[in-house]
C-alpha cells in the first residue's frame, strides 16, 4: 500500500524484492511491516547523497593506516 | 586476605599478590565463583559457565607460580569473554540458540592470547544475538540486567561483559564493538570499556557483524587493567589482515597521571541534539576537572556529525547481512525479531548506496583527523542517557519522546566510522542512582593518549571505586 511519503508502488516493489531475497512475506501484516521500516531506512539512505564525496574512494576493505596491506593467503576465520 | 575482597580487586593489584606468593589463584577464581553464585541468578551475565575448567587451571596456575614460572600480570587472572569469542571446546553461541551446539576447534586469537599470558577463562557472556543491538536483550538467553538496578538495560551488545565486571563476577572481560558495543555497556555498567583502534586488536575467530567496523576490546574496572589486557591482546596476527604491524607499546607506561599540556577538544554538536541534562551536566563537569588537571580544554566542530547514523548504518546493516543471510533464510524465525528485522533491512541497500556510505565515510574520516591534528584528545558524553528500562522501545528526555536503539549509539558510532581507539571511564552517578561515562578519543594507534587521560582523571575523581548494591 502506497503512503504519502512513497511513490505508488513502493511496497509492492518491497514485497517482490523481499521475496526474491528469499524472504517469506506470505503474511500480509508482516509485509506491511516491512515495506514500512525498508521506507524508514531508505530515508536515512537518502541522506548520504547530502555530502560532498568528491575526490573520495570507496575501498573495498577499510584500512585506516598504509602499513597495513591485505596479504594473500591470510584472512580471518 | 577475605574472599569477598578479592572479587573486586583489580588485576593491577591482583597481580602483585599472586606473583609474590601472597594470594593464590585458587583463591580469587573462588571468590568470583561465589560472586557467581550470588548475583547471576539477579544479573544473568553468562550463557556458559565453566567452574571445573576453572578451578583446574587455578590450581595448575598456583603449581606453575609455585615452581617460580610466573608468566606476568594475567597469570592467574580470572577473565570472561563475550560468546562471540571462539574457544577450543567450548560452545561460542553468538547469543543464540541457532549456535546452541556451536564448539569451536580452536581459540580466536585474544582467547589464545590470554591462556597464552595465563589468565583463567571462567566461562562465555550473555550478549544481545549476534552482537547486532545496543540494549542487551537476549530472548534465547534471557535479558541482561544491570548491578545498578536490575530493571534496566546493562546495553550492549556486550551486556554480560558489562554486567559481570561491575558486579565482581569477573576481573577482566571482552567484549566486541560495531557500533558502541564495548563503551555502551560500559558507560551504563559504570565500568571501564577501550574499543581500540581499528586493526590493534585481532579479530581472528570472533563471529562478524561488520567487517570494517568491528573492534575487540576489553571491559574493566580500572583503566590500570585495560593497560595491562592491552600488553597481552594487541598486536599483528598473520590470521587478520587487518591488524596492524605497528611496534605494540608498554601501555602501563601511560599511566603517568600527568596530563598537562594535552589539548582535549569538546565537539560542540555533542551537546546541540537530545541529551539528559542530568548526564549533559556530569560529562561537562568530567571535562572541567581534566582542565583543572592542567589539559587545556578547547570548543571543535564537527560538521559531519549529523551523518554518523546514515554512513553507520548503511554499511552496518549491508555488512551484517552479507555476514548473516543464510541464517536469516534457514532460521529467521528463530532470531529474536529484532535482529531479524534488521538483518531484513539490510538486504534492501544496494551496492551502489554501500560505497556511497563507504566514500562518505572517507570524507567524515578526514573531517575528524583535521580536528584530531589541532588537539591531542576529543571528549564528549558515551550516552545521552543513563540505562532505560529493559524492553523500553522509546525514551523520555525532556518531554520528548524518541526511539532508544539510535539514541543509544548516537555518540559511539563517530568512533567505529573512523576506527579512532575511544574509551569509557565512569564519570559519576544521575540522580536516577545510575552511572555515566565520560568518552575519550584519539588518533588512530595513540591509545596511550587515551589511557593517559583516562587514568588521570580516573586518579582524580575515584567513580571506578564506586561498587554496585548487589
Amino acid at each position: 500500500m502506497a503512503t504519502a511519503s512513497n511513490p505508488p508502488g513502493f511496497d509492492e516493489g518491497i514485497l517482490r524484492m523481499a521475496q526474491a531475497a528469499g524472504l517469506d512475506v506470505s503474511d500480509e501484516e508482516r509485509g506491511q511491516d516491512l515495506a514500512r521500516r525498508v521506507a524508514l531506512m531508505r530515508a536515512g539512505l537518502a541522506r548520504l547523497y547530502e555530502i560532498d564525496v568528491s575526490g573520495a574512494e570507496a575501498p573495498s576493505a577499510f584500512i585506516p593506516s598504509a602499513d597495513r596491506e591485505p596479504k594473500p593467503g591470510t584472512g580471518r576465520a | 586476605m577475605a574472599g569477598d575482597d578479592l572479587h573486586y580487586m583489580s588485576a593491577w593489584d591482583l597481580s602483585r599478590l599472586i606473583r609474590d606468593r601472597e594470594v593464590s589463584p585458587v583463591d580469587v577464581v573462588e571468590a568470583c565463583l561465589a560472586r557467581i553464585e550470588e548475583t547471576e541468578p539477579t544479573l544473568n551475565s553468562f550463557i556458559t559457565l565453566m567452574p571445573e575448567q576453572a578451578r583446574d587451571a587455578a590450581r595448575r596456575a598456583e603449581a606453575e607460580i609455585g615452581r617460580g614460572n610466573y608468566r606476568g600480570p594475567l597469570h592467574g587472572i580470572p577473565v570472561g569473554l563475550k560468546d562471540l569469542f571462539n574457544t577450543a571446546g567450548v560452545k561460542t553461541t553468538s547469543g543464540t540458540r541457532i549456535y546452541d551446539n556451536y564448539v569451536p576447534d580452536e581459540d580466536c586469537t585474544v582467547a589464545a592470547r590470554f591462556s597464552q599470558a595465563g589468565a583463567i577463562l571462567l566461562g562465555k557472556l550473555n550478549m544481545h544475538p549476534l552482537a547486532f543491538g545496543p540494549t542487551g536483550e537476549n530472548g534465547d538467553y534471557g535479558h541482561m540486567h544491570n548491578p545498578w538496578n536490575p530493571e534496566r538495560i546493562t546495553g550492549g551488545s556486550s551486556g554480560g561483559s558489562g554486567s559481570a565486571t561491575a558486579a565482581g563476577q569477573c576481573t577482566i572481560t571482552m567484549g566486541s564493538d560495531t557500533g558502541g558495543s564495548v563503551r555502551i555497556p560500559a558507560a551504563l555498567c559504570g565500568i571501564v570499556g577501550l574499543k581500540p583502534t581499528y586493526g590493534r586488536v585481532s579479530r581472528a575467530g570472533l563471529t562478524p557483524l561488520s567487517w570494517c567496523l568491528d573492534h575487540p576490546g576489553p571491559m574493566v574496572r580500572t583503566v590500570e587493567d585495560a593497560a595491562l589486557t592491552m600488553n597481552v591482546i594487541a598486536g599483528h596476527d598473520p590470521l587478520d589482515h587487518a591488524t596492524s604491524e605497528a611496534p605494540v607499546p608498554d601501555y602501563t607506561t601511560a599511566l603517568t597521571g600527568d596530563i598537562r599540556g594535552l589539548r582535549i577538544g569538546v565537539i560542540r554538536e555533542y551537546f546541540e541534539t537530545e541529551i539528559d541534562p542530568a548526564v549533559a551536566a556530569l560529562t561537562h563537569r568530567a571535562i572541567a576537572v581534566l582542565g583543572e588537571l592542567g589539559a587545556e580544554i578547547v570548543e571543535v566542530s564537527l560538521p559531519l556529525y549529523e551523518y554518523a547514523q546514515p554512513i553507520s548504518n548503511a554499511i552496518l546493516s549491508a555488512e551484517a547481512t552479507a555476514a548473516h543471510r543464510d541464517i536469516l533464510l534457514s532460521d529467521g524465525e528463530k532470531l529474536y525479531p529484532q535482529v531479524r528485522e534488521r538483518l531484513e533491512e539490510g538486504l534492501f541497500i544496494s551496492a551502489a548506496e554501500y560505497l556511497r556510505a563507504q566514500q562518505a565515510r572517507q570524507v567524515f574520516c578526514n573531517q575528524v583527523a583535521d580536528l584530531l591534528r589541532d588537539v591531542d584528545l576529543l571528549a564528549g558524553p558515551v550516552e545521552p542517557v543513563t540505562a532505560p528500562k529493559i524492553l523500553e522501545r522509546r525514551i523520555e528526555i525532556e518531554g520528548q519522546s524518541l526511539p532508544a536503539v539510535p539514541m543509544l549509539t548516537k555518540y559511539t558510532r563517530v568512533y567505529n566510522i573512523t576506527g579512532s581507539p575511544a574509551i569509557s571511564v565512569p564519570c559519576g552517578f544521575a540522580p536516577d542512582g545510575l552511572p555515566a561515562g565520560l568518552h575519550l578519543a584519539g588518533r588512530n594507534f595513540d591509545e596511550m593518549t587515551v589511557l593517559r587521560a583516562a587514568y588521570a582523571y580516573q586518579q582524580a575523581t575515584g567513580w571506578h571505586a564506586q561498587r554496585p548494591a548487589l
